[in-house]
């Protein structure tokens, strides 16, 4: 009886026993075989630290895929500091770190030691000294490869691309605006570490791939962006045509495409070289195209005109005497030719800017149409140019305005606008009569090539109609062939294009003997292609004397770049005017090739050939000139001369090669003998 | 006295044999790195390891050769010192308090966990209780009352140290002898809710019992605190998967898992060996209980057989215990896996339990006394 009880209860304690080990076995294979995998990933989590893999950040580039501004590799030393103060060994990993890295020991020091799984002692350090801290294989120290900003070109188009900061975020310009479609996402390098932040020895690895940051394409083209550049180079080196050796305090020059709004070259200067920005006086980082006012003159007519068009309060056969200044609340406006132009046409008050002939028109107009077209004109209120820091402008108090005002605003003068602010406007006169918001950007492009934002124009509005826009724009034209705007005379190409000369204020009174000389311009005038603003500040020179041969100059070489075919239709000279003589045609002369030349050879070499000569960069040879050599050119014109390190600094461009047969030149040739015989079209003066 | 070894049971001498190989296997590969870390050595507790497991062969031998009956005698000295030994725990100065738990005496390397002892000496006075008179386990007053006044003394000291996991082995190893020399199964089954009462108000009354109970429910409420043990064990065991990353291999033995090569070997077990090498130990557990129960079944009296299911009981619910916690369906509770953990009192006084067993296994007859 006991012996069977005895019996059965060990046999309940088995099973008792059995149950739990069921439980046990089930469990375990939950655990292990289940959620193994799910477990598997969580542990993973905790085992693996990254070394981040700074992805590569995107190009910038201009509209045909020219790089402007690119990400090459860099090195970067880190430390594991865990590993560091295991090997025991950390005052002389810092005293040999310190002395590659030419840092300080302590500082590195301190860095290694740190309590932290990871830790950055340099970046961006050079390949060489990357090679020999990686052959050195201290403990806990490693490398890992990172990207540092170049930009190819120096300072071309440094304004619009900014530039970035130490840990490839950008500062300044696209590189800013743009940041996060160029920065992609990082990667990483993971590897298993213990609870202690030691590696595990034969700890697996993963290579998590960083993803690339996208290409930034710009309207920008190179090439004009360049001629641009040229010629505020030429006018900072103080070789600024009729400028007589004098320099002003800034220039800048813009040109869009009048159709879409698409900025193909926004150049200021004083600027800076965004490879080593720290070198440079933050004031050159100002972009003052876009940042700064003025008061813009006579180049403001044109918008003054266009509203006068279309309200159809003047015809442009109509005439209109000028009797040399206008009186209005008991002042006198005087024009700018003393005496006044006498009695002209509507077409002619343009050609000789007349003031009196302008402000007739802004009274016909009154105070609320006149208002009505600065608005849609977009003054007072920013373009929504893709760059930070966009001036205003500003506008007179509709309020508190005065007839005396509104005769002084449509000649260009108490209102502020931006340069940009006016190249729009007269865009929008230029294209047929469409505000278009000037943009920067072309598209977003993917590393693997495709295309993630395509460009698309934004009209902001219509403003006048095409039929004004197609009136003004001879008007324009003649102004260019007839009047005042001669100096932009393109033979064979049909230019438009009005001066400005405005007086600079300061203190609330107008500086004597220091203007802001502009021109504005735009060609084909049927049909424009390309419209250009120069603002040259603080000279003592009238705008059409200064800007107007510097918007040629720039205007021709984009024409030819662009493949804008002359117009055989176009005259090909302007209308002679009374007391301008032309100046006698100077000698031309080829210029010498010095490719390769050591600077002082080249400036020799350039001196006999009877040139002056710009240097820009810094090297010892030449890796670049314009114009090029057999270019032929006045005699006693400048060469810019691009220096380079003989390691072969890439060069800016592939610098457009002037078509030394041009067929338009030849044709000159025939007609005249006042034509020269370069395709230079200042000799024209 | 050789005639005796050939008698004792071959099949719990190969799983004793079995647990101890992989024991010090397992407490080499988990506890290399903190060697290394901690004394420059991989091999320091391997060293250790080898001088327990030589020590604990020579205790079970000795145990395997004593006479069994000189126990039934010495049941109550052993008692008495064991108790003495208990309290001397809480005597400042010789108690030695590690995690937050006074479990050591001891001066010097000679340090020993009296706890260990009195699971021993408990387990000899029941038996010794339980057998004197075969029918006074059937009468609540003359048996169980007792049995549950001294058990409850035991596991009152014991609770001071504070020592929950060894309270539980010690109270289930009186139950389980209780059932089997026949109590009556009201009276086991109201002892049994009295127990779980009582737990329930241990539990409740100490406030760290009761966060690491709800950490084990929900160890990712608070992972980094009372949930990191549990979190880090199921860490071990799920990359283990079916087949383990191989010996040598464990990730989380790299100071992710504390207590890795004593209370939570099992978990690295699980993670270089993988489900099969588990399920190994767990079966060689269930194999080691099982041959245990039989050698009660056949000892040659009652007293022989109340203390093989006493010695089992002691081994195989400490083994579930240990198990249990490791993979997650028990609170963490802080006791070895027999045979297995590293070194130390445990390993030694498991070792003598074995080779009283195997005594026991070799003095039985074919016909036995149950």
């Amino acid at each position: 009886m006991q012996l069977l009880i005895l019996r059965k209860r060990i046999a309940l304690l088995l099973v008792l026993c059995s149950i739990f080990f069921v439980v046990l076995i089930v469990r375990l294979g939950y655990v292990q075989l289940r959620e193994g995998p799910f477990l598997k990933n969580l542990a993973d989590e905790e085992h693996f630290r990254g070394v981040p893999v700074a992805a590569k950040r995107g190009n910038i580039e201009d509209c045909n895929g020219n790089i402007l501004a690119m990400s090459v590799s860099a090195e970067t030393v880190y430390a594991i500091p865990a590993e560091v103060r295991k090997s025991g060994r950390q005052e002389e990993i810092a005293a040999l770190l310190a002395d590659w890295l030419e840092m300080d020991k302590a500082a590195v020091l301190q860095r290694i030691t740190k309590w932290s799984s990871i830790e950055y002692v340099k970046k961006k350090i050079p390949v060489e000294v990357a090679k020999v801290i990686k052959e050195a294989n201290l403990p806990g120290i490693g490398i890992v490869e990172d990207s540092t900003r170049f930009y190819p070109n120096g300072p071309l188009a440094a304004h619009i691309l900014g530039f970035t900061g130490i840990d490839s975020q950008g500062l300044e310009g696209i590189e800013f605006s743009r940041d996060k479609e160029l920065t992609g996402i990082p990667g990483s390098i993971l590897t298993e570490y213990g609870a202690n932040g030691i590696k595990i020895p034969g700890a697996e690895q993963d290579f998590i791939p960083p993803i690339q940051g996208n290409t930034v394409r710009l309207t920008i083209d190179k090439n004009i962006q360049a001629f641009a550049e040229r010629e505020l180079a030429k006018i900072m080196a103080g070789q600024g045509v009729n400028m007589e050796g004098k320099i002003p305090k800034s220039a800048s020059i813009l040109a869009m495409e009048p159709s879409t709004g698409r900025m193909l070259a926004i150049a200021s200067v004083p600027t800076f070289d965004p490879n080593n920005y720290r070198d440079f006086p933050p004031e050159s980082r100002r972009i003052i195209a876009i940042q700064n006012g003025y008061e813009p003159g006579s180049t403001f007519k044109i918008i003054t005109l266009a509203a006068a068009l279309e309200e159809k309060v003047i015809k442009p056969t109509e005439t209109f005497t000028d009797p040399g200044a206008y009186t209005i609340l008991g002042k006198r406006v005087r024009c700018w030719k003393a005496g006044g132009h006498g009695t002209q046409t509507m077409v002619e008050v343009a050609e000789n800017s007349c003031n009196p002939g302008f402000i007739e028109m802004g009274q016909r107009l009154g105070m609320d149409r006149f208002y009505k077209y600065l608005t849609a004109f977009g003054f007072g209120r920013k373009t929504g140019i893709e760059m930070s820091g966009e001036a205003k402008g500003i506008i007179a108090n509709k309020k508190k305005a005065t007839a005396l005002d509104l005769a002084t605003m449509s000649i260009g003068q108490t209102n502020n606008v931006t340069p940009i602010q006016l190249l729009t406007a007269v865009c929008a006169v230029a294209n047929g009569g469409v505000l278009m918001k000037p943009q920067l950007v072309q598209e977003i492009i993917a590393s693997d090539g495709r295309v993630l934002v395509p460009f698309k124009k934004q009209e902001v509005g219509r403003v006048i109609s095409k039929e004004t826009s197609e009136l003004e724009c001879e008007i324009l034209e003649s102004v260019v062939t007839n009047g005042t705007g001669r100096r932009a005379f393109l033979p064979g190409y049909r230019v438009a294009g009005k001066t400005g000369t405005a007086q600079k204020v300061a203190n609330g009174r107008y500086i004597q003997g220091e203007y802001v000389a502009s021109f504005v311009s735009f060609a084909p005038a049927d049909n424009p292609r390309i419209a250009i603003l120069v603002v040259i500040d603080g000279v003592p020179f009238y705008g059409g004397v200064v800007a107007g041969p510097v918007v040629q100059a720039v205007m021709l070489d984009s024409l030819k770049y662009l493949g804008v075919k002359p117009d055989y239709s176009a005259p090909l000279a302007p209308k002679p005017m009374y007391g301008l003589e032309f100046p006698p045609v100077k000698e031309a002369a080829v210029v010498p090739s010095v490719l390769g030349y050591s600077v002082g050879d080249a400036e020799a070499a350039l001196k006999k050939a009877g040139f002056k000569v710009i240097v820009e960069g810094k090297g010892s040879s030449v890796v670049d000139q314009i114009p090029h050599g057999d270019a032929k050119v006045e005699k006693g014109s400048t060469v810019i001369l691009y220096l380079g390190s003989e390691a072969g600094q890439p060069t800016l461009a592939p610098w457009i090669v002037e078509n030394r047969s041009d067929p338009d030149v030849e044709a000159i040739k025939e007609l005249s003998p006042r034509i020269p015989l370069s395709e230079n079209p200042r000799l024209l003066e | 006295m050789l005639a005796k070894y050939r008698k004792v049971d071959p099949v719990l001498l190969l799983v004793i044999f079995a647990l101890l190989l992989i024991g010090i296997v397992m407490t080499y590969s988990s506890s290399a790195v903190k060697g290394y870390l901690y004394y420059e050595d991989a091999y320091h507790y391997l060293k250790a390891e080898l001088i327990w497991v030589t020590l604990g062969l020579m205790a079970m031998t000795f145990a395997l050769m004593l006479d069994c009956h000189l126990l039934y005698k010495w049941a109550k000295p052993i008692l008495y010192a064991a108790l003495v030994l208990l309290i001397m725990v809480k005597i400042p100065g010789i108690g030695k308090t590690v995690n937050g738990a006074t479990r050591w005496i001891g001066v010097g390397p000679l340090q020993i966990q009296p706890s260990e002892v009195i699971k021993l000496a408990m387990v000899l006075i029941m038996a010794r209780f339980l057998s004197l008179d075969p029918y006074r386990v059937k009468s609540f007053r003359r048996g169980i009352l007792p049995s549950l006044a001294l058990m409850g003394l035991v596991c009152g000291l014991v609770m001071l140290q504070p020592d929950l996991g060894t309270t539980l082995v010690i109270a289930a190893t009186v139950f389980f002898m209780l059932l089997a020399m026949g109590a009556k199964l009201w009276h086991m089954a109201g002892l049994g809710c009295a127990g779980l009462g009582l737990l329930a108000g241990a539990i409740i009354a100490e406030p760290y019992r009761m966060r690491r109970i709800f950490a084990f429910l929900d160890p990712w409420a608070d992972p980094s605190g009372k949930g990191y043990q549990t979190i880090q064990s199921l860490l071990a065991l799920g990359p283990g998967g079916l087949f383990g990353l191989g010996i040598g291999q464990s990730r989380q033995k790299f100071l992710y898992l504390p207590e890795n090569h004593t209370d939570f070997i099992f978990a690295m077990i699980g993670e270089e060996l993988g489900f099969v090498g588990a399920s190994l130990v767990v079966l060689l557990f269930a194999l080691f209980i099982w041959r245990g129960f039989r050698a009660a079944l056949y000892a040659p009296n009652n007293y022989l057989g109340l203390l093989a299911v006493g010695l089992t009981s002691l081994i195989g619910i400490q083994a579930m215990i240990n198990m249990g916690v490791v993979s997650g369906v028990l609170p963490v509770t802080g006791i070895t896996l027999p045979f297995i953990s590293y070194g130390g009192t445990s390993l030694l006084f498991t070792m003598i339990s074995a080779g009283l067993l195997l005594n026991i296994s070799a003095s039985g007859n074919s016909k036995g006394v149950f």
